[in-house]
């Protein structure tokens, strides 16, 4: 039996604070119900998720500057339970390099890198972030759907730049098994469990793969809903210590390590 | 505890490349382990299933063995005699214990047009018995044009994708005898609540996706929603029966 499965059947919270390391806050090309940032809050209170991490929805286009100062706004109205990740595109090198001290001056968390904007991780203009995100230890959360190519980039960073936690976004959508492979191909690279599908025994597979200590809670709010990717941890066939390492332990050791890095 | 029962669950089918199909009585376990009371059951995955006859009577004796399942069987149009006509489909479904039909339009090769699918919807409306519409296989344009049609049938919309907030919203409104599945991969934020607000709670359906996804998730997002305890009651199962009690058995 399962203390949290109990948790979530009697519609109550885990006892413990949830830590989201994918999430996303702003308006997006379908509606999304509630875009303040007093409705995420009341949704991280309901369930008990003490931080999220959050990007912009729009965090593929050029108007990055525009959605990283919308993040600061949640930030800085839910002050210590939104954070931020600074999204990026490499215009060049410079700019990215202002960008990303900018939002880190302004107290964000890490970064996030989405490649549908048809650039690959590796592209000479992210190097200056990387840099900097490798001196501090943040984590960088790079959005994946089981491609060799994006591995392939990812791992090159990994070793280039180790102090980086680097999260592989929707792990098991596609080829879990090369998940699990780049996961264990270095040691601080992370498993997200965020995946609309939700199948059934990925997140156990995935866990049985990389290890327990390798996979971190992503819900992908507001892409999805962030109660329904917990309801999948809570429910799965894990043991509730294994659950309590995905959906908080794991993640406090990768901010923890910024935090110390920090000061 | 609020009483789930899931509008969509399935057993017995298999995808290509699947060498083993999730069995009737793995299905009942999640059940259990989840404590959902009752699964409305098809045969799942239906990529490879080819005989509608043959799966039903399959689908019938498993869920015999198990009060947690209601069937869920395929019925198709009859025009070519090739299956017994649509009202004694709809017959033997009821007979059997059925609580809804899947239909297959594009895998069981017919048109969801008037002049093919009319007399089955019309012998689907007669007996009120819901009708399970996949939006894989029934797109929401369908479903909007046969609500239309039949406005007495109640047609259940399922496997929607969690990006279909402007199509569905339009649809619910516009058509009382429409339902929703909150069944993978339903997955909006603030969804469950969104929608009761913008059509009604009494027009949602707790549902899982069963075996394929875990229903945890499902439970998830019913049961942190926020909404009254009447409203969740409802969603988990009250709907669902008020429908079961609708056919003319």
């Amino acid at each position: 039996m399962s203390a949290l499965l109990d948790k979530l059947r009697a519609g109550e919270a885990p006892d413990f604070g949830v830590i989201d390391l994918h999430g996303h806050v702003g308006r997006y090309a379908y509606p999304i119900p509630d875009l303040a940032a007093e409705g995420l809050l009341e949704v991280l209170d309901r369930v008990h998720v003490e931080h999220i991490v959050c990007s912009h929805m729009q965090c593929m286009g050029r108007n990055m500057d525009w959605g990283n100062r919308e993040v600061l706004a949640y930030m800085q109205a839910c002050p210590g339970r939104i954070l931020g990740y600074v999204s990026l595109f490499p215009a060049s090198p410079a700019e990215v390099q202002t960008q990303v001290e900018q939002c880190l001056a302004d107290g964000f968390t890490g970064l996030k890198l989405h490649d549908h904007n048809g650039f690959p991780y590796d592209d000479p203009a992210y190097l200056p972030a990387y840099a900097i995100a490798n001196e501090r230890a943040l984590p960088v959360l790079f959005h994946t759907w089981g491609q060799d190519r994006q591995f392939a980039a990812i791992l090159r960073l990994a070793e280039r730049f180790p102090e980086l936690s680097v999260i592989l976004a929707h792990g098991g959508s596609q080829n879990p098994d090369l998940y699990i492979k780049t996961a264990l191909a270095a040691p601080r690279i992370y498993i997200d469990t965020c995946f609309s599908a939700c199948r059934r025994g990925l997140v156990e597979y995935l866990v049985a793969g990389a290890g327990a200590d390798r996979i971190v809670f992503g819900s992908d709010c507001y892409f999805y809903s962030l109660t329904q990717q917990l309801g999948k941890i809570l429910g799965a066939k894990l043991d509730d210590l294994t659950k309590q390492r995905i959906l908080r332990d794991n993640a406090a050791g990768i901010l923890g390590r910024c935090a110390q890095q920090g000061e | 505890m609020v009483e789930l029962i899931d509008v969509q669950a399935g057993f017995g089918g298999l995808a290509a490349g699947e060498r083993e199909a999730v069995s009737a009585a793995e299905l009942v376990a999640e059940l259990h382990r989840h404590r959902i009371g009752q699964a409305l059951a098809r045969i799942v995955p239906d990529g490879i299933d080819f005989d509608v006859e043959r799966s039903n009577e399959s689908l019938y004796q498993a869920c015999a063995e198990f009060p947690e399942l209601l069937p869920c069987p395929v019925v198709l149009p009859a025009h070519c005699g090739d299956v017994p006509s649509e009202a004694e489909q709809v017959a033997g479904a009821i007979a059997a214990g059925a609580g809804a039909v899947v239909v297959r339009p594009g895998p069981d090769y017919w048109l969801p047009e008037r002049w093919v699918a009319g007399p089955l919807l019309e012998a689907l409306a007669a007996m009120r018995l819901p009708v399970l519409c996949l939006s894989r296989l029934v797109p929401l344009p369908v479903v909007a044009q046969w609500a239309q049609w039949v406005p007495e049938l109640p047609l259940i919309v399922a496997e929607v994708a969690y990006n279909q907030n402007r199509n569905l919203v339009p649809l619910l409104q516009a058509f009382p005898n429409t339902f929703l599945s909150l069944g993978n991969n339903f997955t909006a934020h603030c969804g469950v609540e969104f929608y009761a607000s913008m059509v009604g709670a009494d027009r949602l359906l707790f549902g899982t996706g069963l075996p394929a996804a875990e229903a945890g998730a499902a439970i998830g997002q019913l049961l942190y929603a926020d909404l009254t305890g009447e409203e969740r009651e409802w969603i988990g199962a009250g709907n669902f029966r008020r429908l079961q009690e609708g056919i003319g058995r």
